[in-house]
């Protein structure tokens, strides 16, 4: 049976020239789009390596302080009374701020107030994009340095080419040792063999490298060097002030307590007391925390909140998608809308001769798979292109889109899927189709 | 065989109604080739489609095969026309991308019959109508006559209690018009297989068993 629709599919296709092109032009574009955004949507949100804990993670990294000072405002009425002017005044006390600033976190602020939170399994704080200067044979290299407590590492899962990761006692020792990324160890050493042990200067200081990983794809992670918080003076910070270089990650318990991680953080809001700060006298947590969906919007769209950038970047994506996935649809269902039409004596044929209303779905159905299917290839062609270029372009900082066997499953099943979708409706009208009048348009 | 009870239908539009069928009451026993003839426009292929199960009567009963006929969309009836019904068309409707074979293998699709099985079947219904030598041409490869010749094989090939044939020999020059005529005596005489043909040719109809009279959508003789 399918041997049978398969040869004739074919010849349908083949006999038709002209709309087996225009379909296949519109399919393979589609698809070859969809595919590069599932590509940059999986670097960006899957869970290879270092993501693998993605969708337990919450991120944290910014506050807002105000300094808010009373404003006292009078407001004088006055009034005619029996020719005796009456003054009548009203005193209001308002608010208004005169500083506020948004910022990325304290270690102190970090290590008093949230260190063991209830529901967060594991957590890190860290310093991203500290960048030095490094000279080899002459000629400059900048090392864009992360500096970490050792849970970082239990919470990012990175892949080790070489040694390990610094431990706990290693960094209360603050022991001179990096994680470097094989990028930087080719650009460092001129190789990314036997890389651990090897000494790498930076800020005037030799760092013995025991850990080798493999540079990470995502754009939120744009580090060659990692090294224990403690190397830096004062690492911690001053006493009066909640805000600095830090960052932090938290590891909920389970997928499901995520929100309910995120409420906890934002709801420190109201517990952290703020009369050790000198400049500032309110704080605002609201919205500052992000899954990392929301973290990666953050990134890509210009909002401090994460929640907020989220919910933008929510819109945007099914907006894109709707647009290049809906429309392409609309215009192969009307397509086939005509193509079968022109089939109707055909359908008609087979009616009477004992096809089901279910055969001639199933029949027009799988054609216009097989043609996706074609489509799909070529589009999956033209999406390695695109990828290719895009990477070696650079086009996207910090990111290199992946193409890996995951990548071919969802793009598989998209494929089929549009393929089963764009055939479904024509070929349902026509499965109904009173035969005598299929039969009567006379074509074949 | 088939039998029709006070069959009517009317086609009902915004502006006007037709009566296509008037009150028909028709007997086939089993085995026997009837042929219909009337002047055009009074019914006779609303008449096949109704015995061929095709069309729905908007009154009276429909017995074919022994069934009486309820729902007409439904995949019993469906199983029904693929077993015991075959039809030959006078514009051959043969699919144009499938080559003679393939076009005769048609009906066996829908059954489960192996494909070596199918093959073999549809030579043998090639055969049959002396067209074996042309299965690998495809239908505009052929003359009128061979179209509709290879439309037969397709009728036989899942051997059917009944063809029905609307105007077979209309489209073909008498030469071919009585090979045609030839195939389908010999089916009826060998195989006795129950033939209701629609006609023009008084000459057609003279060789068959029986002649039915349609005028205005009533029978009158
Ligand atoms: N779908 C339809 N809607 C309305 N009227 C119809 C429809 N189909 C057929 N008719 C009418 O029913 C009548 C019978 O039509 P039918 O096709 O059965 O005639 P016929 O005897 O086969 O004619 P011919 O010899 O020209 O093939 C005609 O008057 C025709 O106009
Ligand atoms: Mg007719």
């Amino acid at each position: 049976m399918f041997k049978n629709y398969l040869l004739l599919a074919w010849r349908v296709l083949g006999r038709k020239k002209f709309f087996t092109f225009i379909s296949l032009f519109g399919i393979s574009f589609t698809l070859g789009i969809l595919m590069v955004i599932i590509s940059f949507l999986q670097t960006e949100l899957g869970t290879d390596q270092p993501w693998t804990n993605r969708n337990r993670m919450v991120m944290f990294g910014m506050i807002e302080m105000r300094n808010v000072v009373p404003d006292t405002t009078f407001l004088i009425d006055s009034t005619l009374v029996d020719g005796v002017m009456a003054y009548d005044t009203t005193k209001s006390v308002g608010e208004t701020s005169n500083s506020t600033t948004i910022s990325s976190l304290g270690g102190r602020f970090l290590e008093n107030h949230f260190r063991d939170l209830k529901y967060a399994e594991n957590e890190t704080f860290y310093i991203p994009g500290v960048s030095y200067n490094a000279y080899v044979n002459d000629s400059k290299i900048v090392l864009d340095c992360y500096y970490t407590d050792p849970n970082y590492w239990e919470i990012l899962d990175f892949n080790f080419i070489e040694g390990r990761p610094y431990d706990q006692d290693m960094f209360d020792r603050a022991e001179q040792v990096v994680v470097i990324t094989d990028k930087i160890a080719n650009e460092y050493f001129g190789t990314d063999e036997d890389i651990v042990g090897r000494e790498i200067k930076m800020d005037g200081k030799n760092h013995k490298v025991i850990g080798l990983i493999k540079k990470p794809l995502s754009s939120l992670l744009n580090g060659d060097v990692w090294a224990p918080t403690t190397l830096l003076a004062n690492y911690l910070g001053d006493i009066d002030r909640y805000t600095g270089g830090y960052r932090s990650y938290f590891l909920a318990r389970s997928k499901s307590d995520v929100t309910k991680l995120q409420a906890e953080i934002e709801a420190k809001e109201d517990e952290i007391p703020l009369d050790i700060i000198e400049d500032y006298n309110q704080m605002f947590l609201e919205d500052k925390t992000g899954n990392m969906f929301q973290a990666f919007a953050r990134n890509l769209i210009p909002f401090n909140e994460p929640r907020r950038a989220g919910r933008a970047l929510s819109i945007i994506l099914i907006g894109f998608i709707t647009l290049f996935v809906l429309l392409p649809t609309l215009n192969l269902i009307n397509l086939n809308v005509s193509r079968i039409m022109e089939r109707s004596s055909e359908i008609g044929v087979r009616k009477a001769f004992g096809a089901s209303k279910g055969n001639i779905l199933g029949q027009f159905i799988f054609e216009n798979v097989i043609l996706t299917i074609i489509g799909g290839f070529i589009g999956l062609g033209l999406a390695s292109l695109l990828i290719y270029f895009i990477n070696s372009a650079n086009l996207l900082e910090f990111l290199k889109l992946t193409v890996n066997y995951k990548f071919f499953i969802i793009s598989f099943i998209i494929v089929i899927l549009f393929g089963i979708i764009s055939g479904f409706l024509p070929a349902y009208r026509m499965s109904k189709i009173h035969i005598v009048n299929a039969l009567k348009s006379n074509k074949l | 065989m088939i039998s029709l009870q006070n069959v009517s239908k009317v086609y009902r539009t915004k502006t006007i109604e037709t009566t296509a069928l008037n009150n028909i009451n028709l007997e086939v026993p089993k085995g026997e080739f009837l042929s219909i003839m009337g002047p055009s426009g009074c019914g006779k292929s609303t008449l096949l489609n109704i015995i061929g199960l095709l069309d729905e009567p908007s009154d009276g009963a429909v017995i074919v095969a022994g069934q009486t006929v309820q729902k007409y969309s439904s995949k019993a009836t469906s199983r029904f026309r693929n077993e015991k019904l075959g039809f030959i068309f006078q514009s051959f409707h043969l699919i144009p991308d499938l080559k003679v074979i393939d076009n005769v293998e048609l009906p066996l699709l829908y059954r489960n019959v192996s494909g070596k099985e199918r093959r073999r079947l549809s030579e043998e219904a090639l055969e049959s109508v002396g067209l074996k030598n042309r299965m690998n041409h495809f239908p505009n490869q052929l003359s009128g006559g061979q179209k509709q010749r290879v439309a037969i094989a397709r009728a036989i090939v899942g051997k059917p209690e009944i063809i029905l044939a609307d105007e077979p020999t209309g489209n073909l020059d008498s030469v071919m018009g009585n090979e045609v005529m030839d195939i389908l005596m010999k089916l009826n005489k060998e195989g006795q297989t129950t033939i209701v043909m629609v006609t023009h040719d008084e000459n057609m109809a003279r060789k068959t068993n029986r002649l039915v009279r349609l005028y205005d959508g009533s029978q009158i003789q």
